[in-house]
């Protein structure tokens, strides 16, 4: 039941539990810690070089099928000139929102928040695949697994590295140190020091999802009207 | 052409296919079928009068077989099918899920909405029994049943009609809620879908009313049902442009989209002729310009319910697509 909980806190109740809590007014990000660690994770767009070491990485790891990823890196059309042509990166992964599209609609309770770690994570049992969580991220991050048929996505490897005290499979295989992985809501961890150090954006913020993949953006100053 | 059509149907940001838009266009069937069924009852001066009414018999088979229906396409487009169970057994494992609250509001609009067309019928519903199943009338206590739902008549029909409403909305907010395609995360569409779900309940009321019970322009009732329909189709009319006009007061993305929606392509091409054509101009037009013998011919109240079918449908196609053309 701990997944309805959550959705509880998150949703409609809310406001009335944390009123007679004596908290109204706190916003769902301070709600969201109490039960502990809240996971978040940074690419750094300036360090990646695009070489996919991440996507094998998580396959691997997940058993994620062929056909589908759990992640892409992007590459940009080349800017400047040959020889001296470089590209932008963006990754493209499930950005752990705290206000997240997807479980929110979700008819069943199969899409959640997990309360102990903030990773948005899906019970392929008890996924129905109605697709409504596919259609409703905002990320286009999510599919259908054609093997169990339940929708899935990047679970920072809750239930692989995670779960062994390890980090994520993509965070480890990265030449270039270009993802960091950590507790934000541990002041110490190399997450938050980095966040503190470096400029950085999140990906469609204004939508409101409150996204927990950080990026520093490698935009050379310029704006296209 | 062919290659058009490819890219209009499959495109990447696509998530829900036309299944999605025939489940929304019989829901909102049934909506209107039971809404235009109670107006009709509720004019109508006796109780006996409605079970034989044309209009009333047509509304109470397509209210339920509507949402069966609906259920079916639903159940067969899920990945997994034979769970399906567990959509009803977890349906408040999230309250706030829209499409949770739909699972709620169907099970209990189809229970109310048997317990009305049992009323309504009962005389009938009582021979059929007393005929095939003897036993049962004496058995399962149905009598009894039947007075009991006949002394909340009328607090029955008032919960029904504010179910009806909420299924005609529910059909907009079901997309309204992804805020993911900004022509989706539009507050009017639950009213839009209402009011088009209400065009297409009585024109299929009329449909099968007037092809399998014999009903004319003289049947009571008919002359109501168009007395509705016109506000109805005006306010559609009008709903849309507000979509258009407050989508171009919005954001970026907002123009955007409704920008690749009507003005080019395979779905612009569905708005203008399907949509505003054949389901809005030209029936408001022909009501406009024929004479009342002519209305009243059956071959016109026909074809002015099958325009109308066509623009509803129209309608979901386009809303469902072209919205999902443009993610946010
Ligand atoms: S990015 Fe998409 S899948 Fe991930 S939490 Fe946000 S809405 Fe859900
Ligand atoms: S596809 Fe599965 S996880 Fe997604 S909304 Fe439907 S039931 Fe929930
Ligand atoms: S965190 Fe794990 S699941 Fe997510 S993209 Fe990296 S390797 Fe894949």
């Amino acid at each position: 039941m701990d997944y309805s909980r959550r959705k509880f806190l998150a949703g409609l109740g809310a406001t009335t539990m944390f009123a007679t809590a004596g908290v109204a007014g706190t916003s769902v990000i301070q709600t969201l810690v109490i039960d502990g660690k809240r996971y978040g994770m940074i690419h750094d767009e300036t360090l990646c070089i695009g070489c996919e070491a991440c996507v094998d990485a998580c396959r691997e790891t997940n058993n994620v099928p062929e056909g589908v990823s759990r992640l892409e890196i992007i590459r940009s059309e080349p800017r400047g000139e040959f020889p001296n042509a470089d590209y932008q990166f963006f990754r493209k992964s499930c950005q752990h929102c705290e206000d997240a599209p997807c479980v929110n609609v979700c008819p069943t309770g199969a899409s959640f928040i997990d309360k102990k770690t903030g990773i948005v994570d899906v019970h392929a049992d008890r996924c129905v695949g109605c697709m409504y969580c596919i259609a409703a991220c905002p990320y286009k991050v999510r599919y259908i697994d054609p093997v169990t048929k339940s929708a899935d996505k990047c679970n920072f490897c809750r239930d692989t590295n995670l779960a062994k005290g390890q980090l994520p499979a993509c965070v480890q295989s990265c030449p270039q140190q270009a993802l960091v992985f950590g507790d934000l809501n541990d002041p110490n961890s190399e997450i938050v020091k980095t966040l503190q150090q470096k400029t950085i954006y999140r990906y469609k913020k204004h939508l409101g999802t409150k996204p927990k993949m950080f990026r520093v953006p490698d935009l050379k100053g310029e704006i296209e009207l | 052409m062919m290659e058009s059509l490819q890219q209009a149907l499959h495109f990447d940001s696509l998530v829900w296919h036309w299944p999605i838009a025939i489940y929304l266009f019989v829901l909102g069937i049934s909506s209107g079928a039971m809404c235009l069924a109670l107006f009709i009852k509720w004019k109508l001066p006796s109780a006996e009068k409605a079970a034989k009414n044309p209009l009333i018999k047509a509304a109470a088979i397509l209210v339920p077989s509507m949402v069966i229906f609906g259920l079916v396409i639903l159940v067969f487009d899920l990945t997994k099918p034979l769970h399906f169970w567990k959509v009803i057994v977890y349906q408040f494992a999230n309250p706030t899920s829209v499409m949770g609250r739909g699972v709620t509001l169907f099970i209990v609009y189809q229970i109310t909405t048997f317990a009305w067309i049992a009323l309504v019928f009962r005389k009938e519903l009582e021979t059929l029994l007393a005929r095939f199943m003897p036993w049962a009338m004496k058995i399962l206590g149905i009598l009894w049943l039947w007075d009991l739902i006949a002394k909340v008549e009328r607090q029955l029909e008032f919960v029904i009609a504010i179910l009806a409403v909420l299924l005609g909305v529910y059909t907009g907010f079901l997309l309204s809620a992804l805020n993911s395609y900004p022509l989706l995360n539009q507050p009017v569409l639950p009213l839009l879908f209402l009011a088009s779900g209400l065009s297409s309940g009585i024109a299929a009321t009329i449909l099968l009313a007037t092809t399998f019970f014999s009903a004319n322009a003289k049947t009571s009732g008919m002359t109501l049902s168009h007395r509705l329909e016109q506000p109805i189709v005006w306010s559609e009319l009008a709903l849309l442009i507000i979509l258009i006009i407050g989508m171009n007061f919005g954001g970026e993305m907002d123009k955007v989209s409704i920008d690749a929606a009507i003005s080019g392509g395979f779905w612009a091409g569905v708005f203008w002729v399907g949509v505003m054509g054949i389901g809005i101009l030209l029936p408001l037009m022909m009501n406009q310009i024929t004479s009342i013998k002519v209305k009243h011919s059956n071959a016109f109240i026909l074809s002015s319910a099958v325009l109308t079918l066509v623009g509803v449908m129209s309608l979901r196609m386009f809303i469902l697509y072209a919205g999902q053309m443009t993610p946010a």
